[in-house]
């Protein structure tokens, strides 16, 4: 015992002294010491772009951590940027930016020992580290670049990088430029311009209309430049001014957005919108020989283009030199420049030659050069004729009466001037329309134009040139009888007969005899003529082909005495200058209208289209509701009634130029029409695998053929496409297809040679891969929890729909609805928002379309879920009514100038209309009326046929003479009660405010049955019934009845049957029912997806519709529930049984609020909160049963190109589109859209 | 070798100097426990071992050996029933991952190589069953592990630099096993339950626990 106490003594003296020294141990980690030897590049911008960077040093070692866990991780050599000093020089903050390395986002990245690489980005100042998000840009200043090993030892590189700003533009000078004529320097101001160790930013012009290339500039200096702080090595300036130079010509005349790109990995670009226009050179058009009068001051007048004036102060025009005397001028017929403000461009100058300047007599001819003004001005040189006239006599006047339809009066004198002109001194006074004299001035020709003031005797004067005139007191008379005001058309090519309209006025009727006469000559030659005993003022004659070229006087004959002369009054044209490429469909039916895209260059808006037969028999008949779309594309329509055969195209622009397409268009008669295919099933195939297809139409025939044409993403033909047909009726054809490439044609061609084009077919590889996503246009609203659908005005107009929605927050939906046109390829065009809105705000609402009817089912108002169901119509151009006839009354005061007016009219259906309550429809084709110059005033009447319903018409025109179509504005209101329904425009009302409803707007969106329960994000989706195909349905499915922050989810179901009536016009619907049976899970923001033998070629039964309702959220929006359940569509809207949970493996959809679509055999979830925040991830299931499927993987190509979640869906044909949605967290929104084919 | 391995190096000797301290008897010659020497007053004795260390069930360290060193005192109670010695052990197990994706570095995955060097230094109280000439013995005590985590790796073309982690631990040994009367000691066979929670950046939250299993000799004094 006394041994045991000495060893515990001795063994407890030790042990306080030993287990301190054991326990007291800190873990310590030991890496190789790092150094930073260099940053490359050195000089960056940190907002708009990533930039790579890439430091050089030694020993950067990553530590592999967590090895004894089951998550191994790698951690990387920390990085800092260090502001040192910020621009201005004073100290920076010093506090250290941590950059983040999360492998999510790759802005760090280990290369080696030797080198890290990291990116300065946007947003990179993080809040949120962990999550790597939450951030705001780096702040400009010179930075220390600093590594930090996994031992916590820094390696700093100090002031080794500098973060500089973007430039800021402020203005390009001068503004408007010409470059036509030589190199061009401008002034280009702002700040931030830098310069780089003498590297200079560079200027482009790029157009302002997003056509075209940039074109690049040549940066020559800068000015007022101030030194900022640099890294070693690296000069940086600062400065406010460039001066940048354009060879001659590189800068075509346009408008232009210019940008300014700092130099070097500093290459942000300026964001200013500035502009600068280049202007073309000045035009001469027409100077001839100018008549200056002895003994007065003659102000003269050059016609042409492009004279520039500036409104300075002080106002600037061009000058014109003659001779080494320079003259100011004043200009007329100008219009502004748009975005070259204070400038305008004219297209008459006139200055002034003193008296006396000349010699008394003669005929000089000289040079003049214009020039217009400011920097960078170009000029214009042509010969110019002087005759110097002095004042003529006039002796006699002959005939001393003539009627008010005007004629030649024959002027005896000395003196007389060929380039004078004679006026009756009426009220108001009447100027010949031409005027000729006799060599030796004696005798001159006059010929006036009506319709003249009748009375009299009214005195005429000869004017050789004002100041150098005579007058002879009562001279001439004008006794009644008819004018004629203008031809409709006034150009017409000579190749066909066509028909035109002549507008007259004071006619005595019938008109008797219309006849034509080529200018200056008296050779007239008849015309065969039809009248309308209700419009007595207006004759059709119909124009023979063959006519020479060159300008026609007219003369118009009628039950009086007198006949009306109207010189120049038309212009035939022989040589086709515009090109027509196509007309697609170039086929069409007798019995049916057509709608027809005209494809070629050199349109002029807005041109006139004919169809004239190929063989020559008969006359060209007008295409109806062309449409200008640009210098290359027409839409118009071939009206049914053409007779069966081949027809040439003609499309005449306004100024008479045309073109012509033989054999463009093909009349079939209306028991044999060509093939028209509404839709291809399935629309997406397997790359290279033949498969079964039923293609849907009208008009096929037996021994119809198919031919696939394919192409990559690249646009490039692809082959390996075909078809071959085992079935055929009138409405279907069964065939096996095989389709290569991307994108696929589908021509149907009958026996007769008639074929249809349909686009598009999608393919995919044999993992269904989709063709991967591209951004497209931007909505012009950020959206979130939108309506979308995709819906067609006709069988070529597409167009896609976004709805409702909210920008974000909660409890500020929008009531908005806007669309954009898809192109045959898919591209969407440019959004707009429509006339028509929601009756109320609202978000998460669900969309289904039944023909042209789009449904909006339930939603959320701002404070609560709604009951609410609208239904709006998709209108339908071809139902548009049109104006019927027109005429024109003559006033001599009251009403429009002369010009081309266009005229469109609207219905107003009344309060009881099914479709439209209220509403109003697409307005008519645009009706152009050209109005000539007459002594006086002329108001256009315009007619149109009665419409069942209507409550009024609403009348629109063009501003001004001359608009462009698509530019008319509301005019007047006229009730439908107006017998007879017309127009008399009488010019007091300024068009203004409202404009035609565009091609792709709706109707009014009417309530109709409410929802049984309150529903916000149901699964909206549409059924037909697999027994009667006239009965549709349309399902919401879940939703939630309580708030978006506190929401209820629900898992009933309720169904609208809707009846279709005949031609799909007409629409009626019932009222909600609930559906037996109802989601096994309660659940909201869901998708529900309908699958058909249309669309999944895994429903093998045509009629059979299987409803999946998927996965969707519970307690919160960002909140899962995996849940995918189906069931099958009964007769009269019930299911067959129970729903079923569809999953065969895995928990179904990975994230809430996704978008969601069911084609080609797969479940498709694009976005989605990740994390709570939006994603750009998408999964897919496939189907393995028309009520199964299976685990949701990472779908192919599937990635967004931003990040979505709460975005709106819709597929056209080939093409799946995603709009908006929110960007980030749950109460962000974005008006970004991008698409795939699938 | 730096401070924190003298250490342990200096509290084997403490308790080594006290086991040789003079005034015990030894167990040589005894043929069997059933026969304790007159007037026992227990005895020194010196052990050494070598096991085959089982981290698996533990972490991802692989086998590797396990050298120990033991020094202590058999108390002459009951037939030398209970014991108490201390030890030091070392072994050196390692871990090791291929192809771990991540796309911050070259090829878009790495590998790496992490070995722990585990310095172990404990106290055991044993409890003996003396059944003759076989002694079957149960024993618990603390552990303390000094650990120095060496890590390196490789991506793509690109070395990942050696790191070095050290730390100390505390955990817990409790050795089975049964002793044979042999010559001046006894020859044993022995099963050890060795663990202790880690920590370190390299390692992670875990363990560094293992299963022993080995052989040795004790030579009584």
């Amino acid at each position: 015992m006394r041994h045991m106490k000495s060893l515990i003594s001795r063994f407890a003296l030790i042990l306080p002294i030993a287990l301190p020294l054991l326990i007291s141990c800190k873990s310590e980690i030991i890496s190789p010491t790092a150094t930073v030897e260099s940053v490359t590049p050195q000089v960056v911008c940190a907002v708009q772009q990533v930039t790579p960077i890439v430091i050089r040093g030694n020993n950067f070692t990553p530590l592999p951590t967590e090895t004894l866990t089951d998550n191994p991780v790698l951690e990387l050599p920390k990085l800092f940027l260090s502001q040192r000093t910020k621009l201005d020089g004073t100290p920076g903050t010093a506090s250290d930016v941590r950059i983040y390395d999360g492998a999510d986002q790759n802005h760090v990245r280990f290369v080696g020992p030797t080198q890290l690489d990291f990116d300065v980005y946007p947003g990179m100042v993080l809040s949120d580290f962990d999550a790597g998000s939450g951030g705001v840009d780096l702040p400009t200043g010179l930075y220390d670049v600093i590594v930090q090993n996994p031992d916590q030892v820094r390696a700093p590189k100090e002031s080794a990088l500098a973060v500089v700003p973007p430039p800021v533009l402020t203005a390009v000078t001068p503004n408007p430029s010409c470059n036509e004529q030589a190199e061009s320097s401008f002034t280009v101001t702002g700040s931030n311009f830098l310069r780089i160790s003498g590297d200079l930013p560079v200027v482009a012009f790029a157009p302002s209309d997003g056509s075209g290339v940039s074109s690049k500039l040549t940066t020559v200096s800068a000015q007022n430049c101030t030194t900022l702080p640099s890294p070693a090595g690296v000069m940086i300036e600062s400065c406010t001014e460039l001066t940048v130079t354009a060879a001659k010509g590189s800068v075509p005349p346009a408008s232009y957005r210019a940008t300014v790109t700092n130099p070097g990995a500093a290459s942000c670009v300026s964001q200013e919108d500035v502009r600068i226009v280049t202007i073309p050179a000045p035009v001469v058009t027409t100077v001839g020989t100018l008549a200056v009068c002895s003994v007065a001051n003659t102000t003269l007048q050059i016609t042409g283009q492009n004279f520039l004036q500036l409104a300075g102060p002080p106002i600037l025009n061009p000058t014109i030199v003659i001779s080494g005397k320079t003259f100011p001028t004043t200009l007329d017929g100008c219009s502004p420049i748009p975005d070259a403000p204070g400038a305008q461009l004219c297209t008459t100058v006139n200055f002034t030659i003193p008296a006396n300047m000349l010699p008394p007599s003669g005929t000089l001819s000289l040079q003049a050069v214009i020039t217009n003004p400011g920097g960078n001005a170009c000029s214009t040189t042509m010969a110019i004729n002087i005759d110097v006239v002095g004042p003529p006599t006039i002796s006699a006047v002959a005939p001393k009466t003539i009627c008010a339809g005007g004629g030649p009066v024959t002027i005896t004198g000395t003196n007389l001037y060929s380039g004078g002109a004679a006026i009756i001194n009426s009220t108001p006074a009447v100027t010949s329309r031409t005027y000729s004299s006799a060599s030796n001035g004696t005798t001159a020709t006059a010929v006036f134009a009506g319709p003249l003031p009748v009375g009299g005797p009214y005195s005429l004067t000869v004017r050789n040139q004002l100041g150098c005139e005579a007058t002879l007191a009562g001279a001439i008379s004008v006794s009644n009888g008819p004018a004629i005001l203008f031809v409709d058309p006034p150009a017409i090519p000579n190749v066909t007969t066509i028909q035109a309209t002549v507008y007259a006025t004071s006619i005595s009727p019938p008109v008797k005899a219309v006849s034509i006469a080529p200018t200056g000559t008296m050779n007239f030659t008849s015309l065969a003529v039809a009248t309308n005993p209700a419009f007595p003022n207006r004759a059709l004659i119909t124009i023979p082909a063959g006519l020479p070229a060159g300008s026609y006087d007219m003369k118009l004959d009628d039950q009086t005495m007198c006949s009306a002369f109207l010189p120049n009054a038309l212009k035939i044209v022989a040589t086709a200058t515009l090109t027509v490429t196509k007309m697609d469909p170039g086929f069409g039916s007798a019995a049916q209208d057509t709608a027809a895209i005209i494809t070629g260059a050199g349109f002029v808006s807005t041109p006139r289209a004919y169809l004239s037969p190929t063989a020559g028999a008969g006359q060209a008949q007008a295409m109806a509701a062309v449409t200008f779309q640009s210098a290359t594309s027409l839409s118009a329509v071939a009206r049914a009634g053409l007779p069966a055969g081949q027809y040439d195209l003609i499309v005449v622009n306004p100024d008479g130029a045309y073109g012509i397409k033989k054999n463009a268009f093909t009349v079939t008669t209306a028991a044999a029409p060509p093939p028209v295919v509404t839709s291809i099933a399935p629309s997406s195939f397997v790359t290279g695998t033949s498969t079964p297809t039923t293609i849907s139409g009208s008009g096929f025939r037996t021994g119809a053929t198919l031919t696939v044409s394919c192409q990559d993403a690249a646009g490039v033909a692809v082959v390996g496409g075909a078809g071959t047909v085992t079935a055929v009726t009138a409405t279907s054809i069964s065939a096996n297809l095989t389709a290569t490439g991307l994108l696929c044609v589908v021509r149907v061609t009958n026996q007769d040679g008639t074929f249809f084009d349909y686009s598009a077919i999608g393919v995919t590889n044999s993992s269904l891969n989709l063709s991967g996503f591209k951004n497209a246009t931007n909505m012009t609203v950020a959206r979130r929890a939108l309506g979308a659908a995709a819906g067609r005005p006709t069988p070529v107009a597409r167009f896609v729909y976004a709805i409702g929605g909210d920008t974000g927050a909660d409890n500020k939906p929008l009531a908005s609805v806007e669309a954009a046109p898809t192109a045959i390829d898919g591209t969407l065009g440019t959004w707009f928002t429509l006339p028509t809105a929601m009756p109320k705000p609202l978000s998460f609402q669900g969309i289904g379309i039944i023909g042209r009817f789009l449904y909006a089912v339930g939603g959320f108002d701002g404070a609560a879920a709604v009951r609410d169901v609208y239904r709006a119509e998709i209108l339908n151009p071809l139902a548009a009514i049109q104006v019927s006839d027109a005429d024109v009354r003559f006033n001599a005061t009251v009403g429009l100038g002369p010009g081309i007016y266009t005229y469109r009219v609207a219905t107003v259906m009344g309060a009881a209309d099914a479709n439209n309550p209220g509403g109003e429809t697409l307005a008519s084709d645009p009706f152009p009326i050209q109005l000539p110059t007459v002594a006086g005033k002329l108001q256009p009447v315009i007619y149109w046929n009665a419409v069942v319903g209507a409550q009024s018409y609403r009348i629109y025109r063009s501003p001004k003479a001359n608009d462009p179509a698509g530019k008319e504005l509301l005019v007047g209101t006229v009730p439908a009660a107006t017998v007879p329904l017309r127009f008399t425009d009488d010019g007091t009302v300024t068009p203004a405010g409202a404009a035609p409803l565009p091609l792709g707007a709706t109707g009014v969106w009417r309530p109709i049955a409410s929802l049984v329960t309150a529903r916000a994000g149901a699964g909206v989706a549409v059924a037909q019934d697999p027994v009667d195909p006239t009965k549709w349905y349309v399902y919401a499915a879940g939703g939630n009845s309580g708030t978006i922050a506190a929401p209820t989810s629900l898992s009933s179901v309720e169904f609208l049957p809707i009846t279709v009536g005949a031609n799909g016009t007409t629409q009626t619907f019932t009222t909600w029912t609930p559906s037996t049976f109802g989601l096994s899970r309660a659940r909201w923001a869901l998708a529900a997806l309908p699958a058909t033998a249309a669309t999944n070629s895994i429903v093998t039964s045509k009629a059979d519709t299987y409803l999946f309702v998927a996965s969707g959220s519970t307690t919160s929006l960002t909140t899962l529930e995996g849940m995918v359940e189906s069931a099958k569509v009964a007769s009269g809207g019930q299911f067959t049984a129970a729903f079923v949970d569809a999953r065969t493996a895995g928990t179904g959809i990975k994230r809430p609020a996704y978008g969601g679509t069911l084609v080609n055999n797969q479940m498709m979830a694009f976005g989605g909160f990740a994390a709570g925040a939006a994603a750009t991830n998408s999964d897919s299931s496939s189907l393995s049963s028309p009520t199964q499927c299976g685990n949701f993987n990472a779908l192919g190509s599937g990635v967004l190109k931003q990040a979505r979640a709460l975005q709106g869906t819709a597929i056209e044909s080939a093409f799946i589109y995603q709009l908006g949605g929110a960007s980030m967290g749950p109460n962000t929104a974005q008006n970004t859209t991008e698409q795939t084919i699938w | 070798m730096n401070l924190l391995f003298l250490r342990p190096l200096l509290v084997c000797a403490s308790i080594t100097s006290v086991g040789l301290c003079p005034t015990a008897h030894a167990d040589r010659g005894m043929p069997s426990t059933a026969m304790p020497p007159p007037n026992d007053r227990g005895a020194p004795l010196i052990g050494i071992k070598l096991q085959a260390l089982l981290p698996q069930a533990f972490s991802p360290l692989r086998t590797h050996i396990l050298a120990e060193l033991e020094a202590g005192y058999l108390l002459p109670f009951g037939r030398r029933v209970l014991g108490i010695t201390g030890s030091f052990a070392f072994s050196m197990p390692a871990t090791s991952g291929t192809d771990l994706a991540d796309s911050r570095v070259p090829g878009g995955s790495y590998n790496y190589s992490s070995t722990e060097q585990h310095y172990l230094i404990g106290v055991t109280l044993w409890a003996n069953m003396p059944l003759g000439r076989v002694v079957p013995y149960l024993g618990i005590g603390p552990r303390i592990y000094a650990v120095r985590t060496l890590s390196n790796g490789q991506a793509g073309d690109a070395q990942i630099l050696e790191t070095l982690e050290t730390s100390t631990e505390v955990g817990v040994g409790v050795p089975v096993g049964v002793n044979v009367l042999l010559g001046p000691g006894r020859v044993f066979g022995e099963f050890q339950l060795l663990w202790a929670g880690i920590n370190q950046k390299s390692t992670g939250a875990g363990s560094i626990g293992s299963l022993t299993i080995g052989a040795g000799y004790r030579f009584v004094l």
